[in-house]
């Protein structure tokens, strides 16, 4: 069985990746892709119905902490239900968006901002090394690079420091980064087209 | 009237002239072994004598050299003239003169006749029970294994022959005139005690010097003299009871119920019995019971010996064990050849044994232990004390010292020599088997008392562990003192144990007398001794454990103890003061951020100047927004969280806002995010009301799954993948993707990411198939980065990195909608304040802990 699997799971690599350098293999390429794309969506559903499950059983047995399962459950089958019935566009989506989901989510971030300002302040106390150093000194060039003055950019900063900054210094890591990403890509797709890897089952 | 005769089997009176009984058909007369009409032929058995023993070969010399012209010998010459004094007769069977009758040829007996040429009787042979008693008689130990030999064969004779015994029947058959039996079994006799029976070894059975065996000489002198003294002393000897085996008391005591069941008609038990042993047993009333008692241990009650079964015992042992006072023809088991002197003498008594009754002292062998082990020496002393204390062997051992001062047997010598020459015909000899389902010995019958006195002469080591669990729960351990001493092994047991060095290495590790507790060798001591090879002889040898490694090796020794110090040891963690968080500053830090933003924002102040300096992708993305023709149908993809709304929708809205006012585009929303869509209706109800109220047009396709799969598909065939909007109409059959129904037929893609790996699939993905479109990618300023190689290598036509390039992009807009401008001043004051809290709180902290540090060391 497990080699079965390892066979249809190279052979749809296979035809998929050919129908990225040959056009006789577009079609079928084009019908796993669809195939993959109605598979993940009914994964997140299975993943949807899933998470409700736990929570309503946390209900059930009257955790602790079961109230705020009880409060996602019924936010859940509530957004699906008013999703399904009313699509993204009507009002109430609009005013549960705009009054729920992305405020806390903004809210995160602000408070993200207040930690991370409260950190990179303290962070010379504990650990007066270079790397801190480099790291304070970056984000006090960024941050005058970023802002204006009311008289324009600040002088140096924001038209030489920063954009050397981020177009050299920056850019160079994230291509490194974007390398290592592509390698191990690459390294992984072929690992799971040899079979060495088999992440649906089996070792 | 004619001579009539009684059938034998119906009883009906018939003709004698007739063969056939009229009423049952079975014939009259017995079948003789020669057949009618024909004339016994007679032997000659001279030619045998080359294998008689010397001694009778002798004796026939010497009876010719007194008759040349008698084939008989001398004995039968005095059987049929007068008795002579049996000490002048040369010949073996020379007290068989004193029992024959003078002129009665028909009392010579067929092995008789055989060897002298006589004609046999065929009336005698035809008597002759089939005993197996010769062993008894003659005292050969061989004959027991034959006598069990026959035993073990079922009868293949009828009739006659199987009254016959084996040693006559080979003597009677005609067919085999040329094998004597006789001369055989004498040859056998003279040979088997010299080669098997110890005990015949040193016995006189050989010949003696004047040619007559010593033995002869003594049965025929006192024959007559003493034969009336013998069962009289036997019955008054009450010593003779001491050495009688358990066995054979045993079986004389069961014989009686075994006894009951013959019937009436049926031939007497006892015919097969020798009367040496058939004397010996019955009641205890007359002579012979006292010579029964004889034979009987006194230390075993006779009546355990009645209670054993009958079954235990042979018919011959039986009946000899049981001859009631009333059948004084028991004697008829008694060869033909002895029972006439033995009717004549002693009715109830062999002659044999009559006369050597006297020489029994059995009180002096039971004295004597020693002389039973010689006899038995090749057997174990456990044998010996489960064999009979008193056998046959016994007896012959008796006999021994009586032959050493008579030298003639006594069987020999108690044959009178005046006796009944016609010997009386019985009716029916016992064809049943007296040995068939009788073992000689039966543990099974034994009482306790019995099986005691059984073992009461087995090896200490044997008897001990036999009777240790009756005697006490306690494991008797057993030393080394208890082993067998190896003289008083037989050979055999000698071969099998250890040889003496092993034996006495074990014996000489004696001080190991650990008691085994359990298993097969519990309550054994000391019988798994330590090998004496592994006992220390000496103190231990020291070793010396300084290895012998020179500098270089003892360095690199040295390198790896400390690596595996190094591992094994913990690591100390450097210990810090406790940096107790400081609430306040973090409240100070959150006040004045949320004060100078919220102050910033909601005053709307424009204090601060927007960005001048324009990067390199912003005006690439300006250029191509420009370059962008009316009405055409532009796919723009959200891919960002509701977090980064804010930021994104600042960004994009300058973008967005040039497009739909200056070239009035077609947007085809699409999502790669599950709050994308909403986030899409969001933005085109938010910065976008103003186009959505003047009738701007959009479709939304709604989330697109699968992640880069998701992007590939919709690459390749974007009106298969969604093919409708999030109303569920029909997607691309609406106006706003007119003429469009592939990738590459949009006129520019705008992606909307705050993820760099969201921007790099939708980029990777696409690049193949979007063709020529432009690609402008509004990204975070987190993100933004992340995004520029791939304008860098032209994969990416423009890229709008956050507020920042909003704010640049709002400026080429005319300053639409105006989004970017209204966060700036805060964005900016919010950044110089972050950077003075980062920089003066840094250094301050910075001083903090130097001063700290120094305070620690």
């Amino acid at each position: 069985m497990r080699v079965f699997t390892a066979v249809i799971a190279i052979a749809v690599g296979l035809m998929v990746l050919f129908g990225y350098f040959f056009a006789q293999f577009t079609d079928i390429q084009t019908l796993l892709l669809n195939w993959a794309i109605i598979l993940a969506g009914v994964a997140s559903l299975v993943g949807i119905f899933n998470l409700i499950a736990v929570h309503t059983d946390k209900v059930r047995r009257a955790e602790k902490g079961s109230v705020y399962s009880a409060l996602l459950v019924i936010a859940l089958v509530a957004t699906f239900v008013f999703g399904l019935i009313l699509r993204p566009q009507h009002q109430v989506m609009q005013v549960l968006l705009n009054g729920i989901i992305l405020p806390v989510e903004a809210t995160l971030m602000g408070l993200l901002t207040v930690t991370l300002l409260y950190a990179a302040i303290r962070l010379l106390r504990r650990h007066a090394d270079v790397m801190s150093i480099f790291f304070i000194i970056t984000a006090v060039l960024i941050f005058l690079g970023s802002a204006t003055l009311p008289f324009g950019d600040v002088p140096l900063f924001g038209t030489l420091i920063r954009p050397w900054v981020s177009q050299i210094w920056a850019l160079g890591g994230a291509r490194g980064i974007l390398i290592g990403v592509a390698l191990g890509t690459l390294v992984t797709g072929l690992r799971v087209l040899f079979g060495i890897d088999r992440p649906y089952g089996g070792k | 009237m004619a001579e009539q005769i009684k059938c034998p089997i119906c009883g009906e009176m018939n003709s004698a002239e007739l063969e056939l009984c009229t009423n049952c058909r079975s014939p009259l007369q017995p079948k003789s072994n020669i057949p009618s009409g024909q004339n016994p032929t007679k032997k000659h058995t001279a030619e045998l004598e080359p294998i008689l023993p010397q001694w009778l070969r002798e004796a026939r010399d010497a009876s010719r050299s007194v008759d040349p012209q008698d084939d008989s010998p001398d004995y039968l010459q005095t059987t049929e003239n007068k008795p002579k004094p049996p000490a002048s007769q040369p010949d073996l069977l020379a007290g068989l003169q004193s029992q024959t009758s003078d002129d009665d040829e028909e009392e010579v007996p067929d092995w008789l006749a055989s060897i002298t040429g006589a004609s046999p009787k065929s009336k005698l042979a035809k008597d002759e029970p089939a005993t197996d008693v010769r062993w008894v008689e003659m005292g050969n130990k061989d004959d027991f294994a034959q006598s069990e030999n026959i035993l073990a064969q079922p009868p293949s004779r009828g009739g006659q022959e199987d009254d016959v015994p084996a040693w006559l029947a080979g003597l009677q058959n005609e067919s085999a005139p040329e094998k004597d039996e006789l001369t055989d079994w004498l040859r056998d006799s003279n040979e088997t005690p010299a080669r098997e029976t110890p005990a015949f070894e040193s016995s006189s059975f050989t010949p003696t010097q004047d040619e007559t065996p010593d033995w002869l000489k003594q049965m025929s002198a006192d024959a007559e003299s003493k034969s009336q003294q013998v069962s009289s002393q036997l019955a008054s000897d009450s010593n003779f009871n001491v050495d009688t085996p358990d066995w054979l008391k045993q079986m004389s005591a069961n014989a009686e119920p075994v006894e009951a069941k013959v019937p009436q008609d049926a031939p007497e038990l006892n015919i097969d019995t020798p009367d040496w042993l058939s004397t010996l047993g019955g009641a205890s009333e007359n002579a012979l019971g006292g010579e029964s008692a004889a034979f009987t241990e006194a230390d075993v009650p006779e009546k355990e010996a009645e209670s054993l079964p009958p079954m235990d015992m042979p018919d011959w042992l039986k009946s000899s064990s049981e001859v009631p006072d009333e059948k004084p023809s028991q004697d008829t088991t008694t060869p033909l050849w002895l029972k006439p002197q033995v009717q004549s003498q002693e009715p109830e008594m062999p002659a044999w044994l009559s006369s050597a009754e006297e020489t029994v002292y059995l009180d002096q062998q039971k004295e004597e232990p020693p002389a039973q082990d010689d006899l038995l020496g090749d057997v174990p002393d456990w044998l010996k004390a489960a064999a009979p204390e008193k056998t046959i062997f016994d007896s012959q051992d008796e006999l021994k010292s009586e032959i050493d001062s008579a030298e003639t047997p006594d069987w020999f010598s108690s044959i009178p020599p005046s006796g009944e020459t016609e010997v009386e015909e019985k009716s029916e000899p016992e064809k049943v088997d007296p040995f068939a389902s009788m073992p000689a010995f039966t543990l099974d019958s034994q009482s306790e008392e019995n099986l005691d006195g059984l073992f009461t002469e087995m090896p200490d080591w044997l008897s001990g562990a036999t009777d240790q669990p009756a005697t006490s729960q306690q494991p008797i351990p057993i030393t080394n003192e208890d082993v067998l001493p190896s003289s008083d092994l037989p050979s055999w047991v000698e071969a099998m144990r250890p040889s003496d060095s092993g034996l006495s290495q074990l014996t000489s590790s004696a001080s190991d007398q650990t008691l085994e507790s359990r298993g097969a060798l519990a309550g054994l001591q000391g019988v798994l001794p330590a090998v004496p090879g592994f006992t220390p002889t000496s103190k231990p040898k020291a070793y010396s454990l300084k290895l012998n490694a020179n500098d270089e090796q003892l360095r690199h020794a040295g390198i790896l103890e400390d690596i595996l110090a190094a591992e094994t040891s913990p690591v100390p963690i450097e210990s810090f003061s406790t940096l107790l968080p400081s609430r306040a500053l973090r409240w100070t830090l959150a006040f004045l951020i949320l004060a100078v933003v919220f102050s910033t924002t909601f005053l709307r102040t424009q204090i601060f100047s927007l960005p001048r300096g324009v990067p390199n992708e912003v005006s690439a993305a300006i250029q191509v927004m420009q370059s962008i023709p009316e009405n055409a149908a532009v796919l723009v993809a959200f891919d960002y969280e509701p977090s980064r709304a804010g930021e994104m929708e600042a960004a994009a809205t300058p973008l967005l806002d040039q497009l739909l006012l200056l070239k009035r585009s077609r947007f085809t929303l699409i999502a790669t995010n599950e709050t994308g869509s909403v986030l899409a209706e969001r933005f085109i109800s938010g910065p976008l009301a103003f186009h959505q109220q003047s009738g701007m047009q959009y479709t939304n396709l709604g989330y697109l799954p699968g992640g880069q799969l998701g992007i590939r598909a919709f690459a390749q065939n974007p009106s298969v993948t969604s093919p409708s909007d999030i109303f569920g109409q029909p997607a691309w059959a609406s106006p706003t993707l007119q003429d469009v129904t592939a990738l590459n037929q949009f006129t520019a893609m705008i992606l909307i990411t705050d993820n760099a790996d969201a921007a790099r699939v939708w980029i990777e993905q696409t690049q193949g198939l979007r063709g020529n479109i432009p690609f402008i990618v509004v990204s975070s300023a987190q993100a933004a980065p992340m995004i520029q190689p791939y304008y860098d290598s032209a994969q990416v036509t423009g890229i709008v990195p956050g507020l920042y390039g909003g704010a640049i992009f709002e400026q080429y807009n005319a300053g639409r909608p105006g989004t970017a401008r209204n966060y700036w001043d805060a964005y900016s004051i919010g950044m110089l304040i972050a950077m003075a809290f980062v920089l003066g709180g840094g250094l301050w902290n910075l001083m903090l802990g130097l001063r700290e540090r120094r305070e620690d060391k």
